[in-house]
């Protein structure tokens, strides 16, 4: 039922971008014909996904093999993910007969990347793909293929910073769409040395790190648009203190670049260049390693304030009843704004409605005390934006992110 | 016995200085030589701290006792070290008990009464600890380990 609710979002969505396509070729008479913009809205969507996750943002995306228009595959449940690069696919589900080039190193050699979580690490090869994403296209970029049976196996020095996490039960998504404030996964680090935990070649030999150019690593697909290409917004409705079944909302691309994409009020909180982290100050204490990712599902800073959970709410902060919290955040650009969120007691939250998934009020004890972790509540009600690196836009140049 | 005694000692030194979780201060060199770390030691009263800086900019401490038995590590930087180096004996332990979680969107939290792992950030920032309660010294606090 609720991946159905998801289909009929995307099915509206494009019965809408038929109709303004076709209102935008009727009247044109005899005269030039216009330039169209290019439709740049996706639907997204909160649910349960193929692994029953718990606030994690969905959108469907089409994959094609290199400059093909019929050998193309719709994935849904990719999850959006703003605090990474790249797009990533688990290999079981693509179509056998979805054919996508495997990349190559200078010297010939297949090239296959680790990528790592907090919690694992995935394994799988680069291969190229057209990404097309409501209008938007991206041609022939960098994906990352987890789990490829075609590839050589997960060598040690991946799985070593954390558990394989290569397919859809253990990834919780059937691929990963990573559009964070950085256009490469890696960056300049990867383009210089070879680290374990990133790029590979596998001769017979074994696996070993190698080197990649910034231009054939996985990159974010929004950098790769031929259009609307500095960045792109989240935008989701507020979700009810008890939770929501699901949330529909809105994958935007571009910043400034269309009517329906502009900072309008919002402000800018400059990221740092090297690590896209932001000051949180919270109780007076300033958290310098701070970010934004809406592929966190909760809020999570360290406190003694409130107990964790002992239910099904383990891993989230369970106190008595409700607590309304005020923390500022502070851009690299000393722009600085209040944020109010509010620390629910998880275990009455998933005991009062044990099928639903949105929360705008999980949260959670930290790893770090020197960071917090804005994860999806935060995003509830807001449209955030995120501005890649290097790119202008009306609010200035990325990286940053707005609300 | 106050926490402004880390300061007291921070010298570069040459040779051995990490050694993986729960095993003895001797066998530190392993874990420098084969991350390839540049190695510093800080000396408290109550534990000392070495530290190495990884080839990937990565930053490990790790926390050992005057009894010499490493208690706890730490690392913050753009790559998640080689915790399986790092844990020893008790990756496998921590490989359990995240595959009991998943799947899993937030920071790992494993709080079981042997090892406590805190892990987190994301791609180009990541930061975490991990400690033994059973071996950490009495007039220690666990969140030293940072």
């Amino acid at each position: 039922v609720i991946r159905a609710i998801a289909r009929t979002a995307a099915i509206i969505a494009l019965v809408a971008m038929l109709v303004s396509l076709a209102g935008c070729g009727g009247g044109g008479g005899g005269s030039s014909t216009p330039v169209m913009p290019v439709q740049n809205v996706q639907p997204i969507v909160v649910d349960t996904g193929p692994a029953n996750s718990l606030n994690l943002v969905f959108v469907t995306l089409t994959i094609c093999s290199p400059g093909s228009t019929s050998a193309c595959q719709t994935i849904d449940h990719v999850q959006i993910d703003t605090g990474s690069s790249g797009l990533r696919i688990i290999s079981s589900v693509l179509s056998p007969t979805l054919s996508l080039p495997q990349r190559t190193d200078n010297a010939g050699n297949p090239l296959g990347e680790c990528v790592q979580f907090a919690d694992g690490s995935s394994w799988g090869s680069v291969r190229g793909a057209d990404v097309q994403i409501a209008g938007e296209k991206a041609s022939a970029i960098a994906v990352h293929v987890i789990g490829d049976p075609l590839f050589a196996p997960e060598p040690a020095s991946c799985s070593s910073s954390g558990p394989p996490e290569n397919t859809v039960p253990a990834f919780g998504a059937n691929g990963l769409l990573g559009i964070s404030e950085f256009i490469q996964d890696c960056g300049s680090a990867c383009a210089n040395n070879a680290f374990p935990g990133a790029y590979y070649i596998c001769p017979s030999t074994g696996c070993v790190p190698t080197t990649v150019s910034l231009a054939s690593q996985v990159s974010n697909p929004v950098a790769m648009f031929a259009s609307d290409n500095n960045g792109a917004i989240i935008d989701l409705p507020s979700v009810p203190a008890t939770g929501a079944l699901t949330v529909n909302g809105s994958l935007i691309f571009g910043i400034g670049t269309q009517a329906n994409n502009g900072l309008g009020s919002a402000a800018v909180f400059a990221l740092d260049p090297n690590k896209g982290t932001l000051t949180t100050v919270l109780n007076g204490v300033a958290l310098p390693n701070s970010f934004f990712d809406a592929g966190s599902n909760g809020i999570f800073f360290g406190t003694n304030t409130y107990p964790a959970c002992a239910a099904a709410g383990v891993g989230f902060y369970c106190p008595a009843t409700a607590q309304n919290v005020t923390a500022t955040i502070r851009g690299t650009n000393g722009v600085a704004a209040n944020i109010t969120f509010s620390v629910a007691n998880a275990d009455q939250l998933f005991a009062a409605n044990p099928s639903f998934v949105a929360f705008s009020n999980l949260t959670g004890p930290g790893f770090d005390p020197t960071a917090l972790d804005w994860g999806l509540p935060v995003f509830y009600g807001r449209r955030v934006y995120t501005a890649i690196e290097g790119r202008s836009t009306p609010g200035g140049t990325g990286p940053f992110v707005a609300f | 016995l106050r926490l402004s005694g880390v300061a007291l000692l921070s010298v570069a030194v040459v040779g051995p200085a990490l050694a993986v979780l729960g095993e003895n201060v001797a066998s530190v060199e392993v874990d420098r030589a084969s991350m390839r770390g540049i190695a510093s030691v800080a000396r408290t009263d109550r534990y000392s701290v070495h530290e190495m800086e990884l080839p990937s900019g990565t930053k490990v401490r790790e926390y050992v006792s005057p009894a010499g038995v490493v208690f706890g590590v730490a690392w913050q930087g753009p790559f998640m070290p080689d915790l399986r180096q790092l844990f020893g004996t008790y990756y496998e332990q921590y490989s359990t008990a995240l595959a009991a979680q998943r799947p899993h969107r937030g920071p790992v939290r494993i709080e079981d009464p042997q090892l406590v792992v805190h892990s987190g950030g994301r791609m180009r920032s990541f930061s975490g600890s991990a400690f033994l309660p059973g071996m950490v010294p009495q007039n220690v606090s666990a969140e030293e380990v940072r």
